[in-house]
């Protein structure tokens, strides 16, 4: 190989991987990915993703072909996802997983590093206010206080306004559509 | 704006407190959402805030971590080649009525490599519980702590699952998990296969594999109280029990 090589080096794969280990290989990120856009949280989606694949770990069928495995490992995410809700809130668990359907926007393959236009094409949906408060809360990272300093508003009104943005999101963008499939719910892989 | 009522005064607020946990990077406390419709806005708003630019990449060292603990696991024995890929839909009471059923029906003769599932009937009678109750920790998860094949009947043995330390007690009739955790002052207790009772190492108590307390600590009048039971489901062969 010369000098300056053009491609970067492929991670060395050892040639004992397990049939577990390499479906995580390929797939373990991209159900972190998932994961952390339902729960926006790290912790959740790491402690998820490790529950998904420890369970792989011992149910497995590695005598089906990959696809085949992938497919498990889908059904398991979603009921892993669903039991997490229903923390939240006590339903059966096929409701938590009826109630939720991510946006339209955001559904696409998580297959690229970056979707840079996700949050501020949903926000430019919304009214003026209710996207103000979502871009400093949300983006921005603002606390109640700073929003309120920056909005003219109080604490309390902030909250309330907060309140209102998210369900006016929740109904443009996150609202179950009738008629739809399941299968843009999957983990994308 | 004008002042919020109050039940949608509460949900301002959980709301509030659920965003700035979010927002603050930290493992949002629980609650329970009054509604469907509040448990949306709380979706609405994990996916906002997962659904900023690039903020779903992983932490390579949580990744390599996992794929670590994944290699050490070792590879269960695949008698049957068939798993189904759906995810068992049972609550965990009827789970735990068929824990029963599974047991007895083992204790039958009847042939083992079956998923709880299978039973048609749920076993009759109540559910078990014990006179210390359940710990039963809200925010648990289900934990697999040994395979069936491990726990024949009459024999105990120890696990440890998150922060439980317990034992699995098979009866013959049925599969019980008992808290391993002396009631008197905590130390753990270990099970005597001669006495057929757990022993505390500090202070001489035993406990019934039941969990009854069968004698007290040296010099300590009172009774006390009876080891707490750990609520297990069995699934294809593999034991789980309830802990946080």
């Amino acid at each position: 190989m010369p000098d300056g090589q053009p491609f970067p080096r492929p991670a060395p794969q050892p040639a004992d991987a397990s049939p577990l280990e390499r479906l995580y290989d390929a797939v373990g990120e991209k159900l972190y990915r998932f994961f952390y856009r339902q729960v926006g949280s790290r912790e959740e989606a790491e402690d998820l993703t490790s529950e998904v694949f420890l369970k792989a770990a011992s149910l497995l069928d590695t005598s089906r072909d990959e696809s085949a495995q992938r497919a498990w490992l889908r059904e398991v995410a979603r009921t892993a996802l669903a039991d997490y809700w229903r923390r939240f809130y006590r339903a059966p668990r096929e409701f938590a997983e009826e109630t939720f359907r991510p946006p339209r926007s955001l559904r696409d393959g998580p297959t690229e590093a970056s979707r840079a236009d996700q949050l501020p094409d949903l926000l430019a949906r919304l009214p003026k206010n209710y996207r103000q408060v979502l871009e400093l809360r949300f983006l921005q990272g603002c606390s109640v206080r700073e929003t309120a300093a920056a909005l003219g508003l109080s604490p309390g009104n902030v909250k309330v306004l907060q309140y209102r943005a998210i369900h006016r999101a929740a109904e443009l963008g996150f609202a179950p559509e009738p008629g739809e499939g399941r299968e843009s719910d999957e983990p994308g892989f | 704006m004008s002042p919020a009522s109050s039940p949608l005064r509460g949900a301002i607020e959980r709301l509030s407190g659920y965003v700035d946990d979010l927002l603050a990077e930290r493992r949002p406390r629980r609650f329970l959402a009054r509604s469907a419709d509040e448990l949306r806005l709380l979706q609405a708003a994990a996916h906002l805030r997962g659904a900023r630019p690039s903020a779903d990449r992983p932490d390579p060292d949580f990744l390599a971590d996992l794929r670590q603990r994944l290699a050490a696991v070792p590879l269960p024995e695949r008698a049957s080649a068939h798993i189904s890929p759906t995810v068992e839909r049972v609550s965990r009471r009827r789970l735990l009525t068929r824990v029963t059923a599974l047991i007895a029906g083992l204790a039958a003769g009847v042939a083992a490599g079956f998923g709880v599932g299978r039973f048609s009937s749920p076993a009759p009678g109540p559910s078990q519980t014990s006179p210390a109750g359940v710990v039963p920790p809200a925010n648990g998860r289900w934990y697999r702590v040994a395979a069936l094949d491990d726990v024949p009947a009459g024999k105990v043995v120890r696990f440890s699952a998150g922060t439980l330390v317990g034992h699995l007690v098979n009866t013959g009739e049925r599969l019980d998990a008992v808290s391993a955790v002396c009631t008197h002052l905590g130390c753990i207790l270990r099970w005597s296969k001669r006495e057929r009772e757990f022993q505390c190492p500090c202070h001489g108590a035993a406990f019934e594999p039941g969990g009854a307390m069968k004698y007290g600590p040296r010099s300590y009048r009172q009774p006390l109280p009876p080891l707490p039971a750990i609520e297990t489901y069995v699934e294809k062969g593999q034991i789980y029990v309830w802990t946080t």
